[in-house]
Protein backbone atom coordinates (compact mmCIF):
# COMPACT_ATOMS: atom_id res chain seq x y z
CA UNK A 1 0.00 0.00 0.00
CA UNK A 2 2.52 2.61 0.65
CA UNK A 3 4.36 1.56 -2.40
CA UNK A 4 1.46 2.33 -3.98
CA UNK A 5 0.88 5.83 -2.42
CA UNK A 6 4.39 6.75 -3.29
CA UNK A 7 4.25 5.67 -6.83
CA UNK A 8 0.93 7.61 -7.01
CA UNK A 9 2.38 10.05 -5.97
CA UNK A 10 5.66 10.44 -8.28
CA UNK A 11 3.65 9.97 -11.15
CA UNK A 12 1.96 13.27 -10.36
CA UNK A 13 4.87 15.44 -11.22
CA UNK A 14 5.30 15.07 -14.51
CA UNK A 15 1.40 16.00 -14.78
CA UNK A 16 2.19 18.62 -12.64
CA UNK A 17 5.35 19.66 -14.68
CA UNK A 18 3.28 20.03 -17.61
CA UNK A 19 0.29 22.01 -16.14
CA UNK A 20 2.70 24.77 -15.21
CA UNK A 21 4.21 25.01 -18.37
CA UNK A 22 0.45 25.01 -20.19
CA UNK A 23 -0.25 27.75 -18.07
CA UNK A 24 3.17 29.69 -18.44
CA UNK A 25 2.19 29.41 -22.57
CA UNK A 26 -1.01 30.54 -22.15
CA UNK A 27 -0.13 33.19 -20.62
CA UNK A 28 2.55 34.30 -22.84
CA UNK A 29 0.55 33.95 -26.20
CA UNK A 30 -1.67 36.70 -25.31
CA UNK A 31 -1.70 38.98 -28.24
CA UNK A 32 -0.32 41.90 -27.42
CA UNK A 33 1.91 43.73 -25.01
CA UNK A 34 0.73 42.09 -21.59
CA UNK A 35 2.09 45.56 -19.73
CA UNK A 36 0.39 47.91 -22.36
CA UNK A 37 -2.76 45.63 -22.00
CA UNK A 38 -2.44 46.10 -18.28
CA UNK A 39 -1.62 49.55 -17.85
CA UNK A 40 -4.50 51.12 -20.82
CA UNK A 41 -6.92 48.17 -20.98
CA UNK A 42 -5.63 48.14 -24.81
CA UNK A 43 -7.63 51.06 -25.48
CA UNK A 44 -5.94 53.94 -24.13
CA UNK A 45 -2.27 55.52 -25.15
CA UNK A 46 0.07 54.68 -21.95
CA UNK A 47 3.34 56.24 -21.53
CA UNK A 48 6.05 53.93 -22.81
CA UNK A 49 8.32 54.57 -19.56
CA UNK A 50 5.39 52.90 -17.43
CA UNK A 51 5.38 50.24 -20.25
CA UNK A 52 9.15 49.26 -19.93
CA UNK A 53 8.72 49.65 -16.06
CA UNK A 54 5.83 47.06 -15.67
CA UNK A 55 7.77 45.03 -18.58
CA UNK A 56 10.30 44.95 -16.09
CA UNK A 57 8.72 44.07 -12.87
CA UNK A 58 7.01 41.28 -14.23
CA UNK A 59 10.28 40.36 -15.94
CA UNK A 60 9.06 40.15 -19.48
CA UNK A 61 12.20 41.78 -21.27
CA UNK A 62 14.30 38.60 -20.19
CA UNK A 63 14.20 36.03 -23.28
CA UNK A 64 11.12 33.22 -22.95
CA UNK A 65 13.66 30.42 -21.79
CA UNK A 66 14.78 32.81 -18.99
CA UNK A 67 11.49 33.72 -18.13
CA UNK A 68 10.04 30.12 -18.27
CA UNK A 69 13.11 29.17 -16.02
CA UNK A 70 12.68 31.89 -13.69
CA UNK A 71 8.79 30.54 -12.93
CA UNK A 72 9.22 27.41 -12.58
CA UNK A 73 12.40 28.49 -9.87
CA UNK A 74 9.97 31.07 -8.15
CA UNK A 75 7.13 28.61 -8.03
CA UNK A 76 8.96 25.72 -6.56
CA UNK A 77 10.33 28.68 -4.28
CA UNK A 78 6.95 29.44 -2.92
CA UNK A 79 6.91 33.05 -4.58
CA UNK A 80 4.12 33.05 -6.87
CA UNK A 81 3.67 36.62 -7.51
CA UNK A 82 1.51 39.34 -6.27
CA UNK A 83 -1.81 40.61 -7.64
CA UNK A 84 -1.62 43.48 -9.77
CA UNK A 85 -5.17 44.62 -8.98
CA UNK A 86 -4.33 44.82 -5.47
CA UNK A 87 -0.46 44.23 -5.03
CA UNK A 88 -0.97 41.51 -2.65
CA UNK A 89 0.81 38.19 -2.66
CA UNK A 90 -1.37 36.31 -4.72
CA UNK A 91 -1.92 33.73 -2.30
CA UNK A 92 -3.09 35.73 -0.11
CA UNK A 93 -6.11 36.20 -2.36
CA UNK A 94 -6.78 32.78 -2.77
CA UNK A 95 -7.01 32.22 0.86
CA UNK A 96 -9.33 35.14 1.04
CA UNK A 97 -11.68 33.62 -1.32
CA UNK A 98 -11.26 29.88 -0.12
CA UNK A 99 -14.17 30.10 2.37
CA UNK A 100 -17.44 30.51 0.22
CA UNK A 101 -15.74 28.48 -2.44
CA UNK A 102 -15.18 25.52 0.38
CA UNK A 103 -18.35 25.87 1.75
CA UNK A 104 -20.51 26.15 -0.94
CA UNK A 105 -18.59 22.93 -2.66
CA UNK A 106 -19.66 21.38 1.23
CA UNK A 107 -22.88 22.18 1.18
CA UNK A 108 -23.64 20.93 -2.46
CA UNK A 109 -22.02 17.47 -2.21
CA UNK A 110 -23.76 17.06 1.18
CA UNK A 111 -27.44 17.94 -0.87
CA UNK A 112 -26.73 15.87 -3.91
CA UNK A 113 -25.24 12.89 -2.04
CA UNK A 114 -28.00 12.95 0.13
CA UNK A 115 -30.46 13.21 -2.91
CA UNK A 116 -28.30 11.12 -5.46
CA UNK A 117 -27.21 7.88 -4.22
CA UNK A 118 -30.58 6.83 -2.45
CA UNK A 119 -32.43 7.87 -5.87
CA UNK A 120 -30.30 5.69 -7.80
CA UNK A 121 -30.66 2.71 -5.23
CA UNK A 122 -33.68 3.11 -5.52
CA UNK A 123 -34.08 3.39 -9.47
CA UNK A 124 -32.21 0.27 -9.62
CA UNK A 125 -33.88 -1.54 -7.15
CA UNK A 126 -37.62 -1.20 -8.80
CA UNK A 127 -35.86 -1.16 -12.44
CA UNK A 128 -38.54 -0.66 -15.30
CA UNK A 129 -41.25 -0.01 -13.10
CA UNK A 130 -43.03 3.97 -12.37
CA UNK A 131 -40.88 4.95 -10.00
CA UNK A 132 -37.52 4.31 -11.90
CA UNK A 133 -38.83 6.07 -15.18
CA UNK A 134 -39.67 8.75 -13.37
CA UNK A 135 -36.34 9.33 -11.14
CA UNK A 136 -34.59 8.72 -14.63
CA UNK A 137 -36.42 10.86 -16.32
CA UNK A 138 -36.21 13.85 -13.64
CA UNK A 139 -32.41 12.86 -13.56
CA UNK A 140 -31.97 13.53 -17.27
CA UNK A 141 -34.30 16.59 -17.14
CA UNK A 142 -31.68 18.17 -14.00
CA UNK A 143 -28.87 17.54 -16.65
CA UNK A 144 -30.13 19.65 -18.94
CA UNK A 145 -31.63 22.69 -17.38
CA UNK A 146 -28.42 25.38 -17.24
CA UNK A 147 -27.30 25.45 -13.00
CA UNK A 148 -26.65 29.18 -13.73
CA UNK A 149 -30.14 29.72 -15.30
CA UNK A 150 -31.45 27.76 -12.28
CA UNK A 151 -29.90 29.90 -10.51
CA UNK A 152 -31.21 33.27 -11.43
CA UNK A 153 -34.54 31.96 -11.21
CA UNK A 154 -34.59 30.59 -8.15
CA UNK A 155 -33.68 34.18 -6.90
CA UNK A 156 -36.27 35.47 -8.61
CA UNK A 157 -38.84 33.08 -7.04
CA UNK A 158 -37.60 32.81 -3.44
CA UNK A 159 -35.23 35.87 -3.25
CA UNK A 160 -37.17 38.16 -4.51
CA UNK A 161 -41.26 37.31 -5.03
CA UNK A 162 -41.00 34.66 -1.44
CA UNK A 163 -38.01 36.51 0.13
CA UNK A 164 -36.96 33.25 1.66
CA UNK A 165 -33.51 33.39 0.85
CA UNK A 166 -30.41 36.29 0.53
CA UNK A 167 -31.05 37.18 -3.15
CA UNK A 168 -26.82 37.36 -3.30
CA UNK A 169 -23.84 37.49 -1.10
CA UNK A 170 -21.85 35.06 1.63
CA UNK A 171 -22.23 35.23 5.02
CA UNK A 172 -18.86 34.62 6.52
CA UNK A 173 -18.97 32.29 9.26
CA UNK A 174 -16.55 34.64 11.44
CA UNK A 175 -19.75 37.32 11.14
CA UNK A 176 -22.96 35.53 11.32
CA UNK A 177 -21.97 31.99 12.51
CA UNK A 178 -22.60 28.36 10.41
CA UNK A 179 -26.05 28.66 10.44
CA UNK A 180 -25.99 32.18 8.81
CA UNK A 181 -22.91 30.97 6.34
CA UNK A 182 -24.96 27.68 5.78
CA UNK A 183 -28.33 30.41 4.86
CA UNK A 184 -26.89 31.80 2.59
CA UNK A 185 -25.49 30.06 0.70
CA UNK A 186 -28.88 27.51 0.49
CA UNK A 187 -29.83 28.72 -3.17
CA UNK A 188 -26.28 28.31 -4.42
CA UNK A 189 -25.79 24.99 -3.15
CA UNK A 190 -28.93 23.84 -4.89
CA UNK A 191 -28.17 25.59 -7.79
CA UNK A 192 -24.95 23.97 -8.49
CA UNK A 193 -26.29 20.50 -6.78
CA UNK A 194 -28.68 20.16 -9.94
CA UNK A 195 -26.50 18.64 -11.95
CA UNK A 196 -24.56 16.18 -9.86
CA UNK A 197 -27.82 15.02 -8.16
CA UNK A 198 -28.47 13.92 -11.58
CA UNK A 199 -25.53 12.20 -12.77
CA UNK A 200 -25.23 10.79 -9.27
CA UNK A 201 -28.67 9.10 -9.35
CA UNK A 202 -27.49 8.25 -13.06
CA UNK A 203 -24.55 6.60 -11.65
CA UNK A 204 -25.41 4.70 -8.44
CA UNK A 205 -28.46 2.93 -10.70
CA UNK A 206 -25.62 1.89 -13.72
CA UNK A 207 -23.42 1.17 -11.05
CA UNK A 208 -25.68 -1.06 -9.00
CA UNK A 209 -27.58 -2.64 -12.23
CA UNK A 210 -24.03 -3.51 -13.34
CA UNK A 211 -23.02 -5.18 -10.00
CA UNK A 212 -26.49 -6.67 -10.13
CA UNK A 213 -25.68 -8.95 -12.62
CA UNK A 214 -22.15 -10.53 -11.04
CA UNK A 215 -22.46 -14.22 -10.19
CA UNK A 216 -22.06 -13.74 -6.57
CA UNK A 217 -25.09 -12.34 -6.76
CA UNK A 218 -27.18 -15.01 -7.84
CA UNK A 219 -25.20 -17.14 -5.49
CA UNK A 220 -26.21 -14.98 -2.47
CA UNK A 221 -30.28 -15.21 -4.04
CA UNK A 222 -29.68 -19.16 -4.67
CA UNK A 223 -28.56 -19.88 -1.22
CA UNK A 224 -32.05 -18.12 -0.40
CA UNK A 225 -30.91 -14.71 0.93
CA UNK A 226 -33.55 -12.39 1.24
CA UNK A 227 -33.85 -9.68 -1.49
CA UNK A 228 -33.47 -6.64 0.55
CA UNK A 229 -29.92 -8.31 2.10
CA UNK A 230 -28.56 -8.89 -1.34
CA UNK A 231 -29.59 -5.93 -2.51
CA UNK A 232 -28.31 -3.62 0.46
CA UNK A 233 -25.57 -5.93 1.84
CA UNK A 234 -24.03 -7.99 -1.38
CA UNK A 235 -24.55 -5.49 -4.27
CA UNK A 236 -24.55 -1.46 -2.73
CA UNK A 237 -20.93 -2.20 -1.10
CA UNK A 238 -19.59 -3.03 -4.20
CA UNK A 239 -21.38 -0.74 -6.30
CA UNK A 240 -20.70 2.05 -4.05
CA UNK A 241 -16.58 2.51 -4.48
CA UNK A 242 -16.71 3.96 -8.70
CA UNK A 243 -19.54 6.31 -7.04
CA UNK A 244 -17.40 7.43 -4.19
CA UNK A 245 -14.49 8.24 -6.81
CA UNK A 246 -17.16 10.04 -8.73
CA UNK A 247 -18.24 12.09 -6.16
CA UNK A 248 -14.81 13.11 -5.68
CA UNK A 249 -14.26 13.98 -9.23
CA UNK A 250 -17.56 16.26 -8.69
CA UNK A 251 -15.70 17.86 -5.49
CA UNK A 252 -12.57 18.47 -7.43
CA UNK A 253 -14.50 20.21 -10.56
CA UNK A 254 -16.17 21.97 -7.67
CA UNK A 255 -13.23 23.78 -6.22
CA UNK A 256 -12.48 25.26 -9.17
CA UNK A 257 -14.92 25.56 -11.38
CA UNK A 258 -17.89 26.63 -9.52
CA UNK A 259 -17.21 30.24 -11.73
CA UNK A 260 -20.77 30.62 -13.33
CA UNK A 261 -22.39 30.22 -9.86
CA UNK A 262 -20.38 32.27 -8.21
CA UNK A 263 -20.87 35.14 -10.38
CA UNK A 264 -24.69 34.33 -10.71
CA UNK A 265 -25.00 34.75 -6.66
CA UNK A 266 -22.40 37.44 -6.08
CA UNK A 267 -20.06 35.12 -4.23
CA UNK A 268 -16.69 36.27 -3.60
CA UNK A 269 -15.24 32.60 -4.04
CA UNK A 270 -12.22 31.31 -6.37
CA UNK A 271 -13.82 30.72 -9.24
CA UNK A 272 -15.39 34.64 -9.17
CA UNK A 273 -11.73 35.62 -8.61
CA UNK A 274 -10.50 33.57 -11.55
CA UNK A 275 -12.99 35.41 -14.09
CA UNK A 276 -12.47 38.86 -12.48
CA UNK A 277 -8.71 38.23 -12.32
CA UNK A 278 -9.14 37.31 -16.28
CA UNK A 279 -11.26 40.66 -16.52
CA UNK A 280 -8.97 42.90 -14.68
CA UNK A 281 -6.10 41.54 -16.83
CA UNK A 282 -4.44 40.38 -13.78
CA UNK A 283 -2.35 37.98 -15.31
CA UNK A 284 0.03 36.86 -11.72
CA UNK A 285 -3.40 36.10 -10.11
CA UNK A 286 -4.89 34.40 -12.87
CA UNK A 287 -2.33 32.27 -13.32
CA UNK A 288 -1.46 31.61 -9.84
CA UNK A 289 -5.61 30.43 -9.43
CA UNK A 290 -5.40 27.75 -12.54
CA UNK A 291 -2.15 26.34 -11.42
CA UNK A 292 -3.50 26.22 -7.75
CA UNK A 293 -6.74 24.53 -8.94
CA UNK A 294 -4.78 22.17 -11.32
CA UNK A 295 -2.94 20.86 -8.05
CA UNK A 296 -5.52 20.56 -6.37
CA UNK A 297 -7.14 18.38 -8.98
CA UNK A 298 -4.21 16.40 -9.28
CA UNK A 299 -3.90 15.43 -5.85
CA UNK A 300 -7.64 14.97 -5.46
CA UNK A 301 -7.13 12.67 -7.57
CA UNK A 302 -4.46 10.67 -6.49
CA UNK A 303 -6.59 10.85 -3.00
CA UNK A 304 -9.53 8.86 -4.73
CA UNK A 305 -7.87 6.36 -6.15
CA UNK A 306 -5.94 5.73 -2.62
CA UNK A 307 -9.37 5.36 -1.39
CA UNK A 308 -10.85 3.42 -3.84
CA UNK A 309 -7.80 0.80 -3.38
CA UNK A 310 -8.81 0.53 -0.12
CA UNK A 311 -12.43 0.22 -0.84
CA UNK A 312 -12.18 -2.28 -3.54
CA UNK A 313 -8.47 -3.98 -3.61
CA UNK A 314 -8.73 -5.89 -6.53
CA UNK A 315 -8.08 -2.93 -8.60
CA UNK A 316 -4.60 -2.98 -10.34
CA UNK A 317 -3.49 0.60 -11.32
CA UNK A 318 -0.76 0.76 -13.90
CA UNK B 1 -30.60 -14.05 -27.59
CA UNK B 2 -33.08 -14.45 -30.06
CA UNK B 3 -34.58 -11.66 -31.92
CA UNK B 4 -38.07 -11.49 -32.25
CA UNK B 5 -39.97 -9.47 -34.59
CA UNK B 6 -41.48 -6.46 -32.71
CA UNK B 7 -45.28 -5.83 -32.71
CA UNK B 8 -45.61 -1.82 -33.88
CA UNK B 9 -47.42 -0.97 -30.91
CA UNK B 10 -44.02 -2.19 -28.70
CA UNK B 11 -41.93 -1.14 -30.98
CA UNK B 12 -43.31 2.49 -30.63
CA UNK B 13 -43.13 2.11 -27.06
CA UNK B 14 -40.02 1.21 -26.87
CA UNK B 15 -38.78 3.88 -28.88
CA UNK B 16 -40.90 6.18 -27.70
CA UNK B 17 -38.63 8.92 -25.90
CA UNK B 18 -36.33 8.76 -29.04
CA UNK B 19 -39.19 9.68 -31.64
CA UNK B 20 -40.54 12.58 -29.58
CA UNK B 21 -36.79 13.61 -28.83
CA UNK B 22 -36.44 13.35 -32.84
CA UNK B 23 -39.61 15.22 -33.45
CA UNK B 24 -38.29 17.97 -31.33
CA UNK B 25 -35.05 18.37 -32.79
CA UNK B 26 -36.47 18.41 -36.39
CA UNK B 27 -38.64 21.22 -35.29
CA UNK B 28 -35.73 22.71 -33.85
CA UNK B 29 -33.40 22.48 -36.88
CA UNK B 30 -36.52 23.94 -38.86
CA UNK B 31 -36.79 27.13 -36.84
CA UNK B 32 -32.93 27.90 -37.60
CA UNK B 33 -32.76 26.84 -41.21
CA UNK B 34 -36.15 29.11 -41.93
CA UNK B 35 -35.47 31.56 -39.23
CA UNK B 36 -35.69 34.62 -41.44
CA UNK B 37 -39.52 33.35 -42.47
CA UNK B 38 -40.16 32.44 -38.78
CA UNK B 39 -39.12 36.07 -36.85
CA UNK B 40 -41.37 38.47 -36.99
CA UNK B 41 -38.25 41.49 -36.48
CA UNK B 42 -34.39 41.56 -37.53
CA UNK B 43 -33.08 40.06 -34.23
CA UNK B 44 -30.28 42.79 -34.69
CA UNK B 45 -32.81 45.66 -34.68
CA UNK B 46 -32.40 48.30 -31.25
CA UNK B 47 -35.29 50.67 -30.85
CA UNK B 48 -34.13 52.88 -27.71
CA UNK B 49 -37.61 53.87 -27.49
CA UNK B 50 -39.31 50.17 -27.13
CA UNK B 51 -36.99 48.76 -24.33
CA UNK B 52 -37.81 45.90 -21.95
CA UNK B 53 -41.34 45.91 -23.11
CA UNK B 54 -43.47 43.93 -22.07
CA UNK B 55 -45.33 40.80 -24.39
CA UNK B 56 -47.78 42.71 -27.22
CA UNK B 57 -49.36 42.16 -30.44
CA UNK B 58 -46.22 43.59 -32.36
CA UNK B 59 -43.95 41.94 -30.12
CA UNK B 60 -44.74 38.40 -29.03
CA UNK B 61 -42.76 37.73 -26.32
CA UNK B 62 -41.72 41.68 -25.58
CA UNK B 63 -37.98 43.15 -25.98
CA UNK B 64 -35.28 43.25 -24.35
CA UNK B 65 -32.75 46.13 -22.70
CA UNK B 66 -31.90 47.30 -26.18
CA UNK B 67 -35.32 47.40 -27.69
CA UNK B 68 -34.56 43.99 -29.64
CA UNK B 69 -37.73 41.85 -30.51
CA UNK B 70 -36.87 38.56 -27.80
CA UNK B 71 -39.35 36.04 -30.15
CA UNK B 72 -36.59 37.19 -33.01
CA UNK B 73 -33.75 36.92 -31.27
CA UNK B 74 -34.47 33.35 -30.03
CA UNK B 75 -35.74 32.11 -33.19
CA UNK B 76 -32.07 33.23 -34.51
CA UNK B 77 -30.38 32.17 -31.41
CA UNK B 78 -31.33 28.56 -32.23
CA UNK B 79 -28.71 28.76 -35.39
CA UNK B 80 -25.75 29.88 -33.17
CA UNK B 81 -26.36 26.99 -30.68
CA UNK B 82 -26.46 24.36 -33.01
CA UNK B 83 -23.95 25.27 -35.62
CA UNK B 84 -21.81 25.78 -32.37
CA UNK B 85 -22.43 22.23 -30.75
CA UNK B 86 -22.39 20.22 -33.99
CA UNK B 87 -19.29 21.74 -35.18
CA UNK B 88 -17.38 21.72 -32.07
CA UNK B 89 -18.60 17.96 -31.67
CA UNK B 90 -17.66 16.96 -35.18
CA UNK B 91 -13.95 18.96 -34.81
CA UNK B 92 -13.95 17.19 -31.37
CA UNK B 93 -14.28 13.39 -32.70
CA UNK B 94 -12.17 13.37 -35.94
CA UNK B 95 -9.11 15.43 -34.09
CA UNK B 96 -9.84 13.15 -30.85
CA UNK B 97 -9.93 9.86 -32.98
CA UNK B 98 -6.87 11.09 -34.57
CA UNK B 99 -5.09 11.91 -31.62
CA UNK B 100 -6.39 8.22 -29.87
CA UNK B 101 -5.17 6.25 -32.65
CA UNK B 102 -1.49 7.73 -32.59
CA UNK B 103 -1.16 7.54 -28.57
CA UNK B 104 -3.29 4.25 -28.26
CA UNK B 105 -0.97 2.63 -31.82
CA UNK B 106 2.79 4.31 -30.71
CA UNK B 107 4.19 3.80 -27.71
CA UNK B 108 6.35 7.12 -27.37
CA UNK B 109 3.63 9.23 -28.85
CA UNK B 110 1.72 7.79 -26.22
CA UNK B 111 4.02 8.98 -23.84
CA UNK B 112 4.09 12.73 -24.64
CA UNK B 113 0.51 13.20 -25.78
CA UNK B 114 -1.11 11.66 -23.14
CA UNK B 115 0.80 13.68 -20.26
CA UNK B 116 0.11 16.55 -22.15
CA UNK B 117 -3.96 15.70 -22.50
CA UNK B 118 -3.80 14.77 -18.65
CA UNK B 119 -2.43 18.55 -17.92
CA UNK B 120 -5.12 19.91 -20.18
CA UNK B 121 -7.80 17.56 -18.04
CA UNK B 122 -6.57 18.97 -14.65
CA UNK B 123 -8.04 22.10 -15.57
CA UNK B 124 -11.38 23.07 -14.80
CA UNK B 125 -13.29 23.29 -18.19
CA UNK B 126 -14.96 26.62 -17.74
CA UNK B 127 -11.68 27.83 -16.39
CA UNK B 128 -9.71 26.41 -19.00
CA UNK B 129 -12.14 27.92 -21.88
CA UNK B 130 -12.53 31.32 -20.44
CA UNK B 131 -8.58 31.58 -20.58
CA UNK B 132 -7.75 30.43 -23.67
CA UNK B 133 -10.95 32.20 -25.43
CA UNK B 134 -9.94 35.51 -23.88
CA UNK B 135 -6.29 34.80 -25.36
CA UNK B 136 -8.06 34.31 -28.72
CA UNK B 137 -10.74 37.22 -28.39
CA UNK B 138 -14.42 36.41 -29.11
CA UNK B 139 -15.79 35.05 -32.56
CA UNK B 140 -17.70 32.24 -33.34
CA UNK B 141 -15.06 30.57 -35.04
CA UNK B 142 -12.41 30.81 -31.91
CA UNK B 143 -15.26 29.91 -29.77
CA UNK B 144 -15.18 26.71 -31.51
CA UNK B 145 -11.35 26.51 -31.61
CA UNK B 146 -11.54 27.13 -28.10
CA UNK B 147 -14.49 24.65 -27.15
CA UNK B 148 -12.68 21.59 -28.98
CA UNK B 149 -9.77 21.74 -27.14
CA UNK B 150 -11.88 21.53 -24.29
CA UNK B 151 -13.69 18.49 -25.53
CA UNK B 152 -10.50 16.58 -27.59
CA UNK B 153 -8.80 14.59 -23.99
CA UNK B 154 -11.72 12.70 -23.12
CA UNK B 155 -12.18 12.14 -26.84
CA UNK B 156 -8.80 11.29 -26.75
CA UNK B 157 -8.61 9.08 -24.12
CA UNK B 158 -11.79 7.21 -24.82
CA UNK B 159 -9.91 6.29 -28.04
CA UNK B 160 -6.88 5.29 -26.85
CA UNK B 161 -8.22 2.87 -24.01
CA UNK B 162 -10.51 1.46 -26.96
CA UNK B 163 -7.67 1.01 -29.38
CA UNK B 164 -5.27 -0.93 -26.63
CA UNK B 165 -7.69 -3.29 -25.73
CA UNK B 166 -8.46 -3.78 -30.09
CA UNK B 167 -5.11 -4.00 -30.98
CA UNK B 168 -4.79 -7.37 -29.35
CA UNK B 169 -7.60 -8.65 -31.20
CA UNK B 170 -7.04 -11.53 -33.40
CA UNK B 171 -7.86 -9.52 -37.11
CA UNK B 172 -5.26 -6.80 -36.25
CA UNK B 173 -2.70 -9.85 -35.99
CA UNK B 174 -3.89 -11.40 -38.87
CA UNK B 175 -3.74 -8.04 -40.67
CA UNK B 176 0.03 -7.44 -39.49
CA UNK B 177 0.96 -11.10 -40.63
CA UNK B 178 -0.27 -10.04 -43.95
CA UNK B 179 1.70 -7.40 -44.33
CA UNK B 180 -0.46 -4.97 -43.73
CA UNK B 181 1.04 -1.12 -42.82
CA UNK B 182 0.11 0.10 -39.68
CA UNK B 183 -1.64 3.17 -41.67
CA UNK B 184 -4.04 0.85 -43.44
CA UNK B 185 -4.57 -1.39 -39.43
CA UNK B 186 -5.35 1.65 -37.90
CA UNK B 187 -7.58 3.25 -40.32
CA UNK B 188 -8.86 0.13 -41.72
CA UNK B 189 -9.31 -2.52 -38.79
CA UNK B 190 -8.79 -0.91 -35.98
CA UNK B 191 -10.78 2.76 -36.06
CA UNK B 192 -13.84 1.00 -37.63
CA UNK B 193 -14.18 -0.66 -34.21
CA UNK B 194 -14.44 2.21 -32.47
CA UNK B 195 -17.20 3.83 -34.06
CA UNK B 196 -20.17 3.09 -31.85
CA UNK B 197 -18.31 4.60 -28.61
CA UNK B 198 -17.68 7.43 -30.90
CA UNK B 199 -21.21 8.38 -32.18
CA UNK B 200 -22.35 7.90 -28.57
CA UNK B 201 -19.98 10.30 -27.42
CA UNK B 202 -20.91 12.23 -30.40
CA UNK B 203 -24.88 12.64 -29.72
CA UNK B 204 -24.12 12.95 -25.56
CA UNK B 205 -21.79 15.42 -25.77
CA UNK B 206 -23.98 17.45 -28.20
CA UNK B 207 -26.07 18.45 -25.04
CA UNK B 208 -23.22 19.20 -22.92
CA UNK B 209 -21.40 21.52 -25.47
CA UNK B 210 -24.43 23.50 -25.67
CA UNK B 211 -24.56 24.08 -21.84
CA UNK B 212 -20.92 24.94 -21.67
CA UNK B 213 -21.40 27.37 -24.54
CA UNK B 214 -23.98 28.81 -23.23
CA UNK B 215 -22.17 29.54 -19.82
CA UNK B 216 -19.26 31.05 -21.84
CA UNK B 217 -21.62 33.59 -23.67
CA UNK B 218 -23.72 34.06 -19.81
CA UNK B 219 -20.22 35.32 -18.57
CA UNK B 220 -20.07 37.74 -21.08
CA UNK B 221 -17.31 35.94 -23.03
CA UNK B 222 -16.95 33.83 -26.11
CA UNK B 223 -19.75 35.00 -28.62
CA UNK B 224 -19.84 37.81 -30.63
CA UNK B 225 -22.63 39.68 -28.27
CA UNK B 226 -24.16 41.46 -31.26
CA UNK B 227 -25.26 37.94 -32.56
CA UNK B 228 -28.30 36.59 -30.98
CA UNK B 229 -27.45 33.58 -28.64
CA UNK B 230 -29.67 32.04 -25.51
CA UNK B 231 -26.64 32.36 -23.11
CA UNK B 232 -26.17 35.82 -24.38
CA UNK B 233 -29.62 36.58 -23.67
CA UNK B 234 -29.84 35.36 -20.44
CA UNK B 235 -26.25 37.60 -19.17
CA UNK B 236 -28.43 40.38 -20.46
CA UNK B 237 -31.84 39.90 -19.00
CA UNK B 238 -30.01 39.70 -15.87
CA UNK B 239 -29.85 42.74 -15.34
CA UNK B 240 -33.40 43.22 -15.30
CA UNK B 241 -34.46 39.46 -13.38
CA UNK B 242 -36.31 41.33 -10.40
CA UNK B 243 -38.57 43.08 -12.61
CA UNK B 244 -38.93 41.19 -16.00
CA UNK B 245 -37.77 37.13 -15.27
CA UNK B 246 -39.01 36.84 -18.45
CA UNK B 247 -36.20 38.12 -20.62
CA UNK B 248 -34.01 35.36 -18.81
CA UNK B 249 -36.94 32.50 -18.48
CA UNK B 250 -37.46 32.17 -22.26
CA UNK B 251 -33.77 31.69 -23.56
CA UNK B 252 -32.96 28.96 -20.45
CA UNK B 253 -35.90 26.97 -21.37
CA UNK B 254 -34.84 26.92 -25.11
CA UNK B 255 -31.08 26.12 -24.00
CA UNK B 256 -33.12 23.32 -21.65
CA UNK B 257 -35.45 21.96 -24.10
CA UNK B 258 -32.94 21.34 -26.71
CA UNK B 259 -30.22 20.38 -24.03
CA UNK B 260 -32.95 17.68 -22.94
CA UNK B 261 -33.78 16.74 -26.58
CA UNK B 262 -29.92 15.52 -27.35
CA UNK B 263 -29.66 13.66 -24.13
CA UNK B 264 -32.55 11.88 -24.69
CA UNK B 265 -31.55 11.39 -28.16
CA UNK B 266 -28.03 10.25 -26.65
CA UNK B 267 -29.64 8.15 -24.74
CA UNK B 268 -31.30 6.30 -27.12
CA UNK B 269 -28.41 6.04 -29.14
CA UNK B 270 -26.42 4.32 -26.44
CA UNK B 271 -29.30 1.62 -26.03
CA UNK B 272 -29.13 0.85 -29.01
CA UNK B 273 -25.17 1.00 -29.70
CA UNK B 274 -24.37 -0.70 -26.45
CA UNK B 275 -26.84 -2.44 -25.01
CA UNK B 276 -25.56 -3.60 -21.91
CA UNK B 277 -25.46 -0.35 -20.42
CA UNK B 278 -28.61 -0.08 -20.39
Amino acid sequence: MTRFVIKRLFSAIPVLFIVITLVFFMMRIIPGDPAAQILGGGVDEVDPAQIEMLRERLGLNEPIGMQYIHFIRDILKGDWGTSLHNNMPVFQNIRARMEPTLMLTLYSTVISVLIGIPFGILSAKHRNTVADYTMTTVAVMGLSIPGFWLGLMMVFFFGVRLRWFPVQGYTYIAEGGLKMALYSLTMPAVASALHHISSLTRYTRSMMLDVLNNDYIRTARAKGLIENKVFYKHALKNALAPVVTNIGFSIAGMLGGSTVTETVFNLNGMGKLAYDSLVRRDYPQEQAIILFVAIIFIFTNILLDIIYKILDPRIEFD
Amino acid sequence: MEKKKMKPGAFFRRYIRILVAGAVLLFIFCVAIFAPFIATHDPDETDIYKMNQLPSEEHILGTDPFGRDVFSRLVYGSRSTLIISITVNALAIIIGACLGLLCGYYKNVDAILMRILEGINALPTILLALVLITVMGNGIDKLIICLVAVNLPGIARLVRAQVLSIKEKEHVECAKACGAKNRRIMFKYVLPLCYSPLIIRFTSGLGATILTQASLSFLGVGMDPHMANWGGMINEGKAMIFAMPQQCAYPGICIAITVLAFSILGDGVRDVLDPKLR
